[in-house]
């Protein structure tokens, strides 16, 4: 089995949540300066309708709303996804007393998130 | 289109103050979002929440990733205290339709009083130089610290906060932990906890993009500055910023209560 050091796991965790929130930020970033270009002006308090099952097919097509949206989200799911590396490294550092802990901590947040979507 | 324009940037800028001040301090930023939003843009309670659960997520991912690398986060820490954190933080969501807010926050506003004064006293008597690098102490009173992270934890739930002001003090006063550890560790933690109420405020359609979205990406820039600017800034100097912010929300906290400013 794949053995990494505590080094190596740290370092994932730092790129997740680096690149989670410049990857989230640079979505909302183009989202907000499409709404400029096309000189739409909502309000602050607007809510953009993006249809569910219309996300991606807009995603795709640049729509500024569904870029925000999807830079919103990345950025909710960013700490989430640093837990999950702290899962996973901590099960290949073999570190099992921290690897149960922090699974208890991502079985917490999921639960919130499963209470929050059901 | 010009005020919008206007209107966005300033959202930018406010991210930026927030983000920089929660990043040096380990508190978030979110808290000083809140009231800004209301009170500057006239944005309803509830979306500023959202905004600022999403600004305290931007913050610490931000200033964490920066944190874990130069040795100042400890993730161990962190996630044995997060364990009783996102315990609280579900717990404080589910009892916020029983309790008071106005009853919680003076209570709060005492516990930030208190907590306040004592770093300011420490801060002032002389002092061996702290080894501000994770792992270069022992912690001490875990399970009291546990406790401390469960009551940060259901405040962050009830008020819609990262529970930064909390944390800081039990880490630092409590448990034994450097300041600059306590609060890098802190920064990482309090993404995870608001990422947990953050996903209710999003489905309840309380995360208004068109305020979140320049707020966030301000709080980014800011966070990315204070995390720089913290290397350099002396202990005792951050010590005094953080316990200047937790006077100043004391204050705030107890004016609301007494004027009803808490929507439920």
């Amino acid at each position: 089995m794949l053995k990494v050091s505590e080094e190596q796991g740290q370092r994932a965790i730092a790129f997740i949540l680096r690149y989670g929130s410049k990857v989230s930020t640079v979505l909302m970033g183009v989202g907000v300066c499409l709404l400029a270009v096309k000189g739409l002006e909502p309000s602050l308090t607007a809510q953009p309708g993006v249809r569910p099952g219309r996300f991606l097919p807009e995603f795709l097509r640049f729509d500024a709303a569904a870029l925000t949206q999807a830079g919103i989200f990345l950025l909710l799911l960013t700490p989430v996804f640093a837990v999950v590396a702290a899962v996973v490294s901590f099960a290949l550092e073999r570190d099992y007393k921290y690897f149960l802990i922090s699974l208890g901590v991502l079985t917490v947040v999921l639960l919130s998130i499963g209470f929050a979507i059901g | 289109m010009a005020l919008a324009f206007v209107k966005a940037a300033g959202l930018v800028v406010l991210g930026m103050l927030a983000g920089g001040v929660g990043a040096l301090t380990g508190i978030g930023g979110g808290i000083i979002i809140t009231p800004a939003l209301t009170l500057l843009y006239n944005v309803p309670i509830h979306y500023a929440i959202g905004t600022s659960l999403c600004c305290v997520i931007a913050t610490s991912s931000g200033a964490a990733a920066n944190y874990i690398e130069q040795k100042l986060s400890d993730i161990r820490l962190a996630m044995t205290l997060e364990l009783t954190t996102t315990v609280g933080a579900v717990g404080g969501a589910v009892v916020a339709g029983v309790l008071s807010r106005e009853t919680l926050a003076v209570f709060f506003s005492v516990l930030l009083a208190y907590a306040g004064a004592t770093m300011v006293r420490r801060s002032l008597k002389a002092g061996p130089v702290e080894d501000d690098r994770a792992g270069s102490y022992k912690v001490r009173h875990l399970p009291l610290g546990l406790l401390g992270s469960g009551v940060a934890g259901t405040i962050s739930g009830l008020l819609g906060v990262g529970g930064g002001p909390v944390k800081v003090p039990i880490m630092y006063l409590v448990m034994g932990v450097p300041f600059k550890v306590a609060s890098a560790t802190s920064n990482f933690m309090i993404g995870v906890t608001a990422a947990a109420s953050a996903f209710i405020y999003y489905s309840r359609g309380e995360v208004r993009p068109f305020i979140t979205a320049p707020t966030a990406i301000g709080v980014v820039l800011g966070a990315g500055l204070g995390t720089r600017l913290m290397r350099r800034t002396p202990s005792r100097w951050l010590v005094a910023l953080f316990s200047g912010i937790m006077f100043y929300l004391a204050v705030v906290m107890i004016w609301k209560s007494l004027h009803g400013g808490f929507a439920r």
